[in-house]
């Protein structure tokens, strides 16, 4: 602990007194100008210096020979080559230089090398910002005491040190303790979740692609294995995809887990590596390539074999199935998933965490069957986890809906966000309970056993992050807070057996297993073989109730001699020093002492330890010789203290399974609560789900963000779509008129009713969607060399493939970014596939009102929408011409109505930003004029027109024409004539 | 040093208050004004605390994590709390104040419930914070104050503004009419680096107080407001006088007080500033002039657009020009002085030659460069040494840095002497002279001379900074003295280890403490043997962990002495010290003098390293006046762009010809490089006008008074209108401002809004500036249909041409397709004429768009394409009224068109002969083709 590895810096702690080094020495003053020049580059490293005032001096050429302690942390690094940051609260070479920048503190030389040091009580802090700058730590501390080496084979050198603990990213919330309160983080922690994500990568060529399913041309040229775990919460995913040279799959992947390390194996190829270095680059994340060559040839089955193998043997007492779960669970999953476990195994290997793998149990697909399908576009645009302004978390659907008690729960929410449900059972459980939840927060104060069930909940803030406390337990990195986590499920279980006569399924099941009978006892025996105050206070020794670890009551047995001996000695020493009450003193961590006048003679061979003004301190041989062994003695205690603890934190792990339960109980219990809460928001209505056929019917339904921002003064708009219907929209209108706004409050509404909250609407009826798929805004990428046009088209193209009839399909101004006539184009193609051949349910946002005409093609499939404003001509110079229709004042009204809207009044914007006049008024001029050829042009007939107008002009080119070619060409120019 | 180096041991504590001190100080917090734009540091010697919601502030930006935070007090009444160390502080401050200019930032001083503001800093006003933000590292850029206030004056407002850098001590003021946009106080914050902007509060609302504070928004120039009142010039004059060193009254009537606006401005100025109120600043202030048209005027959005600046988001230090450009090597002065200039591109002809003379002398005399390089190599900041010593502030390591400069400087001045190239008599006259004068005997050799007397330069090898001790006599007595003393403590020394009969050093030692001064030393192992001596002969003092520190009542005698010697000779020296930099003080000017030419020296070295290391050499381009010559960058590349790692960047020329190409249209698929061709002819001439050589092959510049640029904000739903409209507010401001002289750099103006508008616009635009405007511009755009305006025809739509045509001329960036995987790629190259060519459906295809979804996209493009009889009817004058138009008799080509056809609907075929008929046909056929242009004829035929 702290104060050991303080003493560990036996070396001289920095003084910081270096003074510069001398570089050339002379007398005579004209060689003093060019001295003076020379000091002045030496000094220059702190004037010049790339920001920071690290060095102060020039490391002194190798001439002293390394310290016993310089060496030892030269073969450590050499051990441990990759870990940046090193030796116990004081580093070392580079990674002083590094640790100088991050934390802003200052190097300097000392002997051999460039050193740096933190103090001991802020360790945590310091640690903390290094992992968050993304950087490997290693602990070092000393592995023997005082104590212990002296009796060692080890005496003369300096005391022995080991890596004690590895940190990064994703490994430090699971990983040793590092002090700091964590309750002193009101605002929760800065990640909710930080996952390690493995790649690992396998091409396909040319003739296995060809061989598997015949999707689109130009496809699929690797397949991926994935695999993220987080160690603190004992979560693993994984899965494996072919995908396309976009690496989209990919992508989507990376953006649903969001990790905070990336693993990546030798063999990924350049276009993967370019995506998640870029991702890792924006995202801050640390990313750790794989030894190379490692499980090179299949080796990797064998690897985890083995780790089963040995767990499985070793365990043999008491064999659960849930240890044997992971094996099973990965013999069914494809070699490359496989491999990618390996890589994972090997990494935490290294920070002791590898045993999260074995709760096969836990380990779930990227994807279920269960959920609902957001891409991360969709999530994205949406603004579902974060809004896009800023990137924080305000004013996202998350932190509107997230009223969650506890970290457990606000991790589960969002998972909860993000993956709404697509079972129409599982959803009304969930509305069922929200619904009672919400009755009884209604109802508070009635003091009926519904109200309770709010209380109960409400007490739900008090619990500390179980999820994490129970994983840490689980990898044996937890100290004291074991109890306290122990105690808190305890606590709340026995709050929670006060809630009965719950109406809801899902929530007396949850109840039910919060208040497992199981869970209770075994909480129950483990906490009362602890001694409740030693435990509270930290203290090791006393912890266990006597009896249950043999080892440690011999190591308090032979202390407890060590105490009689000396006892036994005072006699003889009082009557020597003929004083009746001498007694043994401990001064300043010094024990065992006599305290004598200055006056008074003792026996030569008494070793003065210490002195006041008035009196000397000394140890007899006899009472040092038993204070050492008293000291050793102690150590050992230590050692079986620890051992015991490590002891007793393994057989927690039989039991992890059900007090994880309870936990994934109170969790779901918290989002349950949150939920609820939302729901009870005014104007907010539960969610009506109907069974086979296909509808969306939502009368004055609101965005649910802006709602709350806005209050009263949001216009509600109301849509109707149906299978038999209606099935799409397209959206015309003014900017800033609403368009966006009300697509994304209708995608909104249809995800929250399935994440099993109530909605912002009067009334809200609709069938399970089996995704929501989003098409707008645009971000360019030029990092990854790709264009805001291609990434639009690459969305929409995943849209096409992937959208099905029972699929909410919402596009906003596609087809931007190219000609004009492409644009039309495409988005005309787009819609018309989507009402075609996918039939799903569509909002469809365009400026192109030439798409319009889709509308004729599939009567009452598809109707024309704007967005209503008022038009004011400006000052009462009414009919005229386009020029001025364009230059109306607007008011939105914000409010959705059939018909196509005639013009988007960009030109008032232009005028409003004065625009010069002249200007407006052409610029209305040449939009009109577009406007109508492109219309023209993009009439029905005009192909025919086309046609016909060729033949009559390649007629025409010959001199000689026939009388009835002539006349032929002159009936079919009367015809075109007729067209326009 | 030692301080510093101290800070972080494991003494830094955490704020450890008993309950009562506790709730006294929270008292106090509480008390305090609430200011959310205030961050409060709070003193605690060793350590800082900021507290309430500046602590969490701090904890999650700095600290990136909450455990930081602790809680003061108990019980419900509580305050969290953030122990900051020293060189933390140094980091928050800096980064507040230098970067974010979003805090002011106060430090208090005392303890308890009892505390007071020592000190605060504004982003503009940095005071005594100063020593604190630079201790360490470089300045980067000196802040500016400013105070505006503004008259309206018919459309336009008349707006005075007054500067002043306190750093530098300069100060300026200045009127100058601008358009309601205030574009042209945007270029004057931006050029003279303002940090913050004091503004009368009572505007706040009005529509210009909003323009005003949305201008500051944008140049991240700090708020401060002020009442009316203070903008009120009474006593300007008489303060201004006594401020600025020697001037006359009726000169600075003449600079200053006879413009009224600028003299409002300023009287606010100097009550925000406080310059006034400190005695020292009077008669040490110097007038700056700053005019509009000296420099050309760049706006945010220009800076932005060229890269011009750092920005903390920069992947890496080339991709913005002053990260590329910035190669310099004296401390701090030289990156200020390029940081100064790269907002301040010059407009005369002359400054600009100048400046590449002495460029080309240097690329060219490699020699020459290296030498000057290695003697201006961490050349300290001479600028800051100087305010210290002006302040009386500067220690004796400062006189030594000046000292070495004033050493460096005859060194760069044989190094220049030595030059014998083209350039030798400007730069005689511009380095050399002046050089030659500083670097006399009666003049630096003075300073050298007291400097070398003064100091004992020998003992700086060993870090110290004293006075020699020959410099004065009394020092001299003084440390014989104590030499003698210390003579007599080794004795003492010697004559205890042989009593004790333990060797001298090795067991017994001899320390020096700092609380009994000189005592012995021996182990707690060698303490037996001695120890009935020691209980008789010697004073024991300590017994510790390491050993027995004991003394006589000699040596306890000799070091009391020692210390009394030491203690006195210091007084002594630190009233020499004192006399010394008085005596210094009087060099100020030389100083300041030979900081600014080091600086210049050194920018302009960098650009020669620059021009030379880079992989194809720069070239110095031939400059021309604004109203002659042409634009002409053959081989032109982006000097960001082709500094990145794996980028092959393909040049490309750019002929902005009057007359002829002086108006560029650039169309092509996205990502083929439109947006970063135009940028880099941007920056091409912002360089050139800097003084640096440009990266072409050949350059020929006529010189632009301004660069304007909107480029893309991309497109941002969220935003939404507002986007459009601050796109909007962007043109209109460059329509306005932009004359003949400007370059006019656009990107896909119009995306915000629906096409047909966007198009309208964008036409409309580009016709004002053909028309009216006549910039060089460069235009690129995914309008296909504005590349016909090159042929436009009739009259203009904005009224009567000012001049000969500028001349319109169609780019565009190539790709190429690959038949086989339908693969677009960028060919990066800029060629001649319009896109004939779009990609949009390519693109959608190797999306992986469905292909019925590919081939109906196809067909409805094919529906679209230029080849329907409007193709031919459409006319490029007033299509905007077809409809009404067939009845009109306007003789352009598509009315004829429709006239042929309704000639041959109508004929009475019937009625005529097959002869007469065809003849017919063909007279008719012959008026239409007249005047068909010939690329629709092509596509009849």
């Amino acid at each position: 602990d702290a104060s050991n590895g303080n003493s560990s810096c036996d070396g001289k702690l920095p003084s910081g007194k270096e003074k510069l080094t001398p570089l050339i020495s002379g007398e005579a003053i004209k060689d003093r100008r060019r001295k003076c020049v020379d000091v002045l580059l030496g000094e220059g490293d702190r004037d010049g210096g790339g920001g920071n005032s690290s060095f102060y001096g020039k490391p002194p050429s190798v001439k002293e020979k390394l310290t016993p302690l310089e060496q030892q942390i030269v073969e450590l690094k050499k051990k441990f080559p990759d870990i940046q940051v090193g030796y116990k609260f004081r580093f070392f070479g580079e990674d002083a230089e590094k640790a100088a920048n991050v934390l802003g503190i200052v190097a300097y030389y000392s002997h051999n090398f460039l050193t740096a040091s933190v103090p001991t009580f802020r360790l945590h802090v310091h640690v903390r910002r290094l992992v968050e700058a993304g950087y490997k730590v290693g602990v070092v501390k000393q592995t023997e005491t005082a104590a212990i080496k002296a009796h060692g084979t080890n005496k003369a050198g300096p005391f022995s040190r080991d890596l004690s603990a590895l940190y990064t990213k994703a490994t430090l919330e699971a990983g040793e303790f590092l002090g700091g309160e964590e309750s002193g983080e009101r605002d929760g922690p800065i990640r909710l979740s930080s996952y390690i994500m493995c790649v690992v990568e396998e091409a396909i060529t040319e003739h296995k692609a060809n061989a598997g399913k015949d999707e689109v041309r130009g496809s699929f040229d690797a397949r991926f294995g994935v695999v993220a775990v987080e160690t603190s919460t004992g979560d693993v995913m994984y899965g494996h995809f072919m995908d396309t040279v976009t690496r989209t799959e990919l992508e989507s992947r990376l953006l649903a887990c969001a990790p905070a390390e990336l693993l990546l194996s030798a063999s990924l190829s350049a276009s993967t590596k370019k995506l998640l270095m870029d991702y890792a680059g924006a995202a801050d994340v640390r990313v750790e390539k794989t030894p190379e060559n490692s499980f090179d040839n299949g080796g990797t089955v064998a690897a985890l074999a083995d780790f089963y193998g040995s767990l499985a043997s070793s365990k043999k007492g008491c064999l659960d199935e849930k240890v044997d779960g992971g094996l099973e669970a990965l013999m069914t999953m494809p070699e490359i998933v496989v491999a990618a476990f390996a890589h994972i195994f090997a990494y935490l290997k290294q920070f002791n965490l590898e045993n999260v793998l074995r709760l096969g149990a836990l380990f779930r697909p990227f994807a279920g069957q269960q959920e609902m399908t957001l891409s991360p576009n969709t999530i994205r645009q949406l603004e579902i986890l974060h809004n896009q302004t800023d990137g924080t978390e305000n004013g996202c659907l998350f932190w509107l809906m997230n009223h969650t008690k506890t970290a457990f729960g606000a991790r589960l929410l969002k998972y909860w966000v993000t993956h709404p449900l697509r079972d129409r059972m599982l959803i009304s459980q969930r509305l069922d309970a929200v619904a009672e939840i919400a009755e009884s927060i209604g109802d508070k104060g009635r003091g009926t056993t519904v109200a309770t069930l709010a209380s109960t909940l409400l007490l739900l803030g008090k619990l500390p992050d179980l999820e994490r406390g129970i994983t840490r337990i689980y990898h044996k990195t937890a100290t004291y807070e074991f109890i306290n986590v122990i105690n808190a499920i305890m606590k709340a279980a026995s709050q929670f057996q006060r809630v009965r006569d719950a109406r809801s399924a899902l929530l007396s099941r949850l109840i039910s297993a919060v208040t497992s009978t199981s869970v209770i006892d075994h909480a129950n025996k483990l906490v009362t073989s602890l001694n409740a105050e030693a435990a509270a206070a930290g203290d090791k020794i006393n912890l266990f109730v006597a009896g249950q670890f043999p080892e440690v009551d011999e190591c308090k047995e032979n202390i407890k001699s060590i105490e009689e001996d000396l006892e036994s000695f005072l006699p003889s020493y009082r009557k020597l020093l003929k004083c009746s009450n001498l007694e043994y003193l401990s001064v300043s961590g010094t024990s065992f002492l006599f305290q004598v006048p200055c006056a008074q003679r003792v026996p030569a061979d008494w070793v003065k330890i210490n002195s006041t003004k008035k009196a000397n301190r000394y140890h007899p041989p006899e009472v040092l010789e038993a204070s050492e062994r008293m000291a050793l003695a102690k150590e050992q205690l230590n050692i079986s203290c620890a051992k015991a603890w490590d002891m007793f934190l393994t057989d927690f792990t039989s039991y992890h399974m059900e007090f994880r339960a309870a936990v994934q109980a109170l969790a779901a219990l918290d989002c349950l609560y949150s939920l609820a809460v939302v729901s009870c928001n005014q104007g907010y209505v539960r969610p009506e789900f109907v069974d086979e056929a296909c509808l969306l019917k939502i009368e004055g339904g609101r965005h649910p963000v802006l709602d709350s921002t806005l209050q009263d003064a949001f216009v509600p708009n109301d849509t109707v779509l149906s299978g038999e219907g209606e099935r799409s929209q397209i959206i015309t209108g003014p900017n800033m008129g609403g368009k966006s706004c009300y697509i994304r409050q209708v995608a909104l509404i249809t995800i929250m009713s399935q994440i099993g909250s109530y909605v912002p609407a009067a009334t809200a009826k609709l069938h399970v969607f089996d995704a929501v798929f989003t098409r707008m805004g645009a971000m360019d990428r030029i990092q990854r060399g790709s264009s805001t046009f291609f990434e639009e088209l690459s969305e929409a193209s995943t849209i096409l493939h992937k959208a099905t009839s029972r699929s909410l399909v919402v596009i906003d101004e596609l087809g931007r970014g190219t000609s004009t006539h492409d644009g039309v184009a495409i988005a005309y193609a787009t819609l018309h596939h989507l009402l075609q051949e996918v039939q799903c349910f569509t909002l469809f946002v365009t400026h192109y009102l030439n798409v319009t005409e889709v509308v004729k093609l599939f009567p009452g499939r598809v109707q024309a929408y704007h967005m209503s404003y008022l038009a004011e001509s400006p000052e009462g110079d009414l009919d005229k011409s386009s020029v001025q229709e364009a230059a109306q004042k607007v008011t939105f009204l914000y409010k959705l109505q059939p018909g196509a809207a005639s013009r988007s009044f960009g030109i008032n914007v232009a005028r409003l930003a004065k625009v010069p006049e002249s200007c407006v008024a052409r610029a209305a001029e040449k939009a009109a004029a577009f406007e109508d050829e492109m219309s023209s042009r993009h009439s029905s007939n005009s192909r025919e027109k086309q046609k016909l107008l060729e033949e009559v002009y390649s007629l025409l080119q010959h001199r000689d024409l026939a009388d009835k070619d002539l006349k032929s060409a002159q009936l079919k120019v009367q015809k075109l004539l007729e067209f326009s | 040093m030692a301080m510093e180096a101290m800070e972080d041991d494991p003494k830094l504590p955490e704020l450890k208050l008993d309950a009562k001190q506790a709730q006294g100080f929270i008292k106090f917090f509480r008390k305090l004004p609430e200011d959310p734009s205030v961050i409060r540091f709070f003193d605690r010697r060793d350590y800082f605390t900021a507290h309430g919601d500046n602590a969490s502030l701090i904890a999650r930006l700095y600290y990136r994590t909450t455990t930081a935070l602790r809680q003061v007090g108990s019980g419900s009444d509580t305050l969290s709390s953030v122990s900051i160390s020293k060189s933390m502080f140094e980091v928050i401050t800096r980064d507040v104040l230098l970067e974010k200019t979003e805090y002011n930032v106060e430090l208090y001083e005392g303890s308890g419930g009892n505390w007071k503001l020592a000190k605060s800093a504004t982003p503009g006003k940095l005071g005594s914070f100063e020593d604190v933000l630079f201790s360490s590292i470089d300045m980067h850029d000196t802040p500016v104050v400013m105070a505006v206030w503004t008259v309206a004056r018919d459309q336009e407002q008349l707006v005075g503004i007054a500067f002043t850098d306190m750093t530098r001590r300069t100060l300026g003021t200045l009127e100058f009419l601008d358009d309601d946009q205030y574009t042209n106080l945007e270029s004057a914050l931006l050029a003279l680096g303002c940090r913050e902007c004091v503004l009368p509060a009572e505007n706040a609302k009005s529509v210009d107080g909003r323009r005003l504070r949305d201008v500051l928004a944008r140049c991240n120039v700090r708020l401060t407001e002020k009442k009316k009142a203070e903008f009120k010039s009474r006593d300007i004059e008489q303060d201004l006088s006594r401020l600025i060193k020697s001037t006359s009254v009726e000169e600075l009537r003449e600079l200053v007080v006879k413009y009224e606006v600028a003299s409002a401005a300023l009287a606010a100025l100097l009550a925000y500033t406080d310059i006034f109120a400190d005695d020292s600043n009077h008669g040490k202030y110097r007038l700056q002039q700053y005019s509009l048209d000296r420099y050309m005027r760049l706006d945010a959005a220009a800076l932005r657009a060229l890269h011009v600046l750092e920005s903390k988001n920069d992947p890496n230090k080339n991709s913005t020009l002053f990260g590329l450009m910035n190669r310099t090597s004296t401390a701090g002065m030289g990156k200020r002085l390029l940081n100064r200039w790269l907002k301040q591109p010059l407009l005369d002809v002359d400054e600009i030659k100048h400046r590449h003379d002495v460029v080309q002398m240097f690329v060219e005399d490699a020699e020459l460069r290296e030498s000057l390089k290695n003697c201006l190599k961490r050349v300290p900041d001479v600028e800051r040494l100087t305010r210290k010593l002006e302040r009386s502030r500067a220690t004796l390591q400062d006189l030594v840095k000046l000292y070495q400069v004033s050493v460096r400087l005859s060194v760069v001045k044989d190094a220049l002497e030595r030059y014998e190239g083209e350039f030798a008599s400007a730069i005689e006259e511009r380095y050399v002279v002046p050089l030659r004068e500083w670097t006399l005997a009666e003049h630096l050799g003075r300073y050298d001379a007291l400097i070398e007397s003064a100091i004992d330069l020998d003992q700086i090898k060993n870090g110290e900074y004293i006075i020699s001790a020959s410099y004065d006599s009394s020092l001299k007595t003084i440390k014989a003295d104590r030499d003698a003393v210390e003579e007599e403590i080794r004795e003492a020394h010697e004559q205890a280890a042989n009593d004790l009969d333990l060797p001298a050093d090795k067991s017994l030692k001899l320390d020096k403490t700092t609380q009994w001064g000189h005592v012995f030393r021996i182990t707690k192992k060698e303490e037996p043997k001695v120890r009935k001596k020691l209980a008789v002969q010697y004073i024991t003092l300590e017994t510790r962990k390491d050993g027995i520190k004991f003394t006589t009542s000699k040596l306890r005698r000799l070091s009391e002495r020692y210390g009394n010697l030491t203690e006195n000779y210091t007084n002594t020296q630190r009233d020499l010290v004192k006399r010394l930099v008085q005596v210094s003080q009087s060099y100020v000017e030389i100083f300041n003098g030979a900081a600014n030419l080091l600086a210049e020296l050194d920018v302009l070295l960098s650009f020669a390293d620059l021009a030379v290391s880079s992989p194809t050499p720069y070239v110095r381009p031939i400059i021309t006046g604004q109203n002659e010559g042409d634009i002409i960058l053959e081989g032109s590349r982006h000097p960001c762009v082709e500094a990145q790692d794996d980028v092959n960047f393909i040049p490309n020329d750019c002929r902005l010809i009057r007359g002829k190409s002086w108006f560029q249209i650039i169309t092509g698929p996205n990502m083929g490089g439109k947006s970063t061709y135009i940028r880099q002819i941007g920056v091409n001439i912002l360089m050139a006008q800097v003084g640096c050589f440009v990266p072409c092959y050949r350059a020929e510049i006529s010189i632009r008074s301004c660069i304007f640029a909107r480029v893309g904000a991309g497109d941002c739903q969220l935003r939404g209108v507002s986007t459009f409209m601050a796109e909007m507010l962007e043109t209109s401001a460059i329509l306005k401002s932009a004359t003949e002289t400007s370059l006019i750099i656009v990107d896909e103006l119009g995306r915000g809004t629906s096409t047909y508008d966007g198009f309208g616009l964008a036409w409309a635009i580009c016709e004002y500036i053909v028309d009216v405007t006549r910039a060089p511009t460069l235009f690129a755009t995914h309008f296909h249909e504005l590349t016909s305006i090159s042929h436009r025809q009739g009259p203009s739509a904005h009224g009567p041409s000012k001049g000969p045509p500028v001349g319109i001329s169609n780019f565009h960036v190539s790709a190429h397709i690959d038949p086989s995987s339908r693969k677009l790629t960028m060919l990066y190259k800029v060629e001649d004429g319009p896109c004939d060519q779009s990609f949009g459906i390519h693109v959608a295809e190797f999306a992986r768009f469905p292909e019925c979804v590919v081939a109906l996209a196809k067909q409805k493009a094919a529906e679209l394409e230029d080849f329907s009889p409007q193709a031919i009817l459409e006319d490029e004058g007033d299509a905007g009224s077809k409809r009404k138009r067939s009845s009109s008799s306007s003789s352009s080509s598509g009315d004829k068109g429709w006239k042929f056809l309704k000639g041959f609907a109508a004929m009475p075929l019937d009625q005529m002969s097959h002869e007469h008929a065809l003849k017919k046909v063909q007279e008719l056929k012959a008026e239409f083709l007249d005047d068909l242009p010939v690329n629709t004829l092509e596509a009849v035929a």
